[in-house]
């Protein structure tokens, strides 16, 4: 049978190229696992919204709402003694998705507001808003048979409020919440070029001549770190432009970056460096082109996927949550997200910008000394 | 009167897990303007001696002083003066001739009128006129032995190593590059070449040294050494001779 000798061929040479099999069954292993339990039903349990009561009122009434809400599933309820202005800080600055606000005068006015997150969607805010409403007229047709209070008659009026630290409450849409987001996906695909161009110049011997020439790798790497960061901006500056010209053309509304450019810039520079300072690592790691291509990829995709790109953070599985702080494709994202949707100040996002930089730091010096340490 | 601009003593090299030594003792010593030929079979110990007179891999001991400075200590100052034409093709494929040069004339400190002229200058000394604005990927082998060549003279180094530079290249790139190489040794450059084409270096190189097992077994003018071996008419016999018949497999 002639096609018995390529048969063999064939997976002689498979069995040969170590990396190769490497790449073809731990990769794809790695995708399945962080892909699968990144999504938000994995591990049998759907997320909790994190919903903060301040119940300022402390009246009979106030407290059987805030006791109904507890019993509620789907919730993760912590009980705060807060003014308005800290319970208002609290969600604008995310560490709570939802805020249930009684106030003092909740027996005069007999209004509960709703404080949310802008990243929390249109449709858990209005499902939130039907519970509420549902759950204080249960609590008052029981009151008034029970004869509570004469005041518990008139329905208790609910209102909602999204919330961001610059005072801004215009609900983020999704282009606004999806460029940026995917920008950045794209932004670290620089790996490609990048690492492969590395392996490209030791494969050619092109690097015996870059280290006998009186350039220190440093400067080498450093005038590559600056060329990528141009490219990488181009490419950040490309993508955002279909937000603002090309999107609004299929009736989508057009990316808002009003205030935020020099932000966006900012974070634009940091993200490409953590993105070019893996694309150096990758470079100086592998050794052909082919692996460079491949793992590069891999790896962005997994950190996207426990980074909040593929699937929202807050959505994720509990146990997930944590890890998404490891990946730099999250410091970048929460960056744009908290400029562009909860209208944040550079102070505000600082962490995630020393987080960037640090990983690039890292990243490069990590490279820089594989790069010395290896023989030509 | 001739100084000498490499002078090895002792030279040793093991590379890591390797059970024998790379080099085990080289002492070698080359005089200014000479062109020297470095000989020996596939895993002799050349590349390993070119890689550390360059400063790219060290030597685990030995001394060595190139142009005066002592070496590996002062490496950075003796790379200025110095180039390496690599075995391999070490030029940007996708980049035209032109911009290799540009990239590399930079390298070395040239900019303005001056980079203009050295580029201008080693594209005609490569014969390379109509082809300088084409990417390098479109050449064919000879064209890229020559630019490959050309691009180490860019700086005009003093003292120019050679590793086979004449693999798969047709009898007129090899004649272009031996007269250029043959005009640069007039000019008072100093060459090193190693070769596996023995007839090049017998016509080529004012004196050669053989080398196998990592060590230097013989070294004198071509002449000399076929007058030295009984029976030898070339210097492809007395190599023979001297590093016998037996097939030399090195991976």
């Amino acid at each position: 049978m002639p096609f018995i000798a390529p048969i063999i061929k064939e997976l002689l040479l498979l069995l040969r190229d170590r990396v190769g099999l490497i790449i073809l069954f731990l990769l794809p292993l790695c995708l399945v696992i962080f892909i699968t339990v990144t999504q938000p039903d994995a591990l049998n349990h759907t997320q909790k919204l994190s919903v903060l009561i301040v119940n300022q009122a402390k009246t009979p009434y106030s407290k059987a709402i805030v006791k109904a809400i507890k019993k509620l599933d789907g919730l993760k309820v912590t009980n705060k003694r807060y003014k308005l202005s800290a319970t208002r800080r609290d969600v604008a600055q995310g560490k709570y998705q939802a805020a249930l606000f009684i106030p003092y005068n909740f027996n005069k006015k007999n209004t509960i507001t709703i404080y949310l997150d802008p990243t929390v969607p249109d449709a858990i805010k209005g499902q939130l808003e039907l519970t509420s409403k549902y759950l204080t007229q249960t609590i008052q047709v029981k009151a008034a048979s029970q004869r509570m209070g004469r005041t518990l008659i008139k329905p208790t009026t609910i209102k909602s409020q999204y919330i961001t630290i610059g005072g801004n409450f215009a609900r983020p849409n999704v282009v606004q919440e999806n460029v940026p987001a995917w920008s950045l996906f794209g932004m670290f695909f620089v790996v490609i070029p990048l690492a492969g161009m590395m392996v490209r110049e030791r494969e050619l011997g092109v690097l015996q001549r870059l280290k006998i020439a009186p350039i220190s790798n440093f400067s080498l790497s450093l005038g590559r770190v600056i060329a990528f960061i141009i490219l990488n901006q181009l490419q950040l500056w490309v993508m955002l432009s279909a937000g603002l010209f090309i999107l609004p053309l299929f009736g989508l509304p057009t990316l808002d970056l009003s205030g935020h450019v020099w932000q966006v810039l900012i974070i634009g520079v940091f993200a490409s460096l953590a993105a070019i300072g893996f694309g150096s690592l990758v470079g100086s790691l592998t050794r052909t082109y082919e692996q460079a291509a491949f793992i590069g990829p891999f790896i962005i995709v997994i950190l996207a996927a426990i980074g909040g790109i593929l699937v929202p953070t807050y959505m994720m599985p509990t146990v997930m949550q944590p890890i998404s702080e490891f990946s730099p494709l999250h410091w970048a994202h929460q960056s744009f997200i908290e400029i562009l949707v909860r209208h944040a100040t550079l102070e505000d996002i600082r962490y995630y910008l020393l987080a960037l930089f640090s990983f690039f730091i890292g990243t490069f010096l990590l490279s820089l000394w594989i790069q010395n340490r290896r023989s030509i | 009167m001739n100084s000498e601009i490499i002078q090895i003593e002792g030279l040793h090299k093991r590379y890591p897990k390797a059970k024998r030594e790379a080099l085990q003792g080289v002492n070698l010593t080359i005089q200014t303007g000479e062109f020297f030929g470095l000989l020996g079979p596939n895993g002799c110990g050349k590349t390993t001696l070119i890689s550390i007179l360059c400063g790219l891999i060290n030597s685990s001991r030995g001394y060595m002083n190139i142009l005066g400075h002592p070496v590996p200590q002062e490496i950075k100052t003796v790379n200025q003066k110095i180039g390496l034409v690599p075995q391999e093709l070490a030029i940007y494929p996708t980049l035209t001739f032109e911009e290799n040069l540009r990239f590399f004339a930079r390298l070395y400190g040239l900019s303005g009128t001056q980079m203009k002229q050295r580029i201008k200058e080693c594209i005609a000394c490569a014969c390379l006129e109509e082809f300088a604005n084409k990417p390098i990927k479109s050449y064919s082998g000879g064209m890229k032995r020559r630019a490959n060549l050309v691009i180490s003279l860019l700086h005009q180094p003093q003292f120019l190593i050679l590793d086979e530079p004449t693999v798969n290249v047709d009898p007129q790139s090899r004649n272009v590059i031996f007269e250029v190489l043959k005009e640069l040794n007039n000019q008072g450059t100093t060459i090193l070449y190693t070769t596996h084409y023995l007839e090049e270096a017998q016509q080529m190189c004012s004196r050669v040294a053989i080398m196998d097992h990592g060590k230097i077994i013989e070294e004198d003018t071509p002449d000399n050494l076929i007058r030295q071996q009984p029976g030898c008419s070339d210097l492809g016999e007395v190599f023979l001779h001297l590093t016998g018949h037996h097939l030399r497999d090195a991976s």
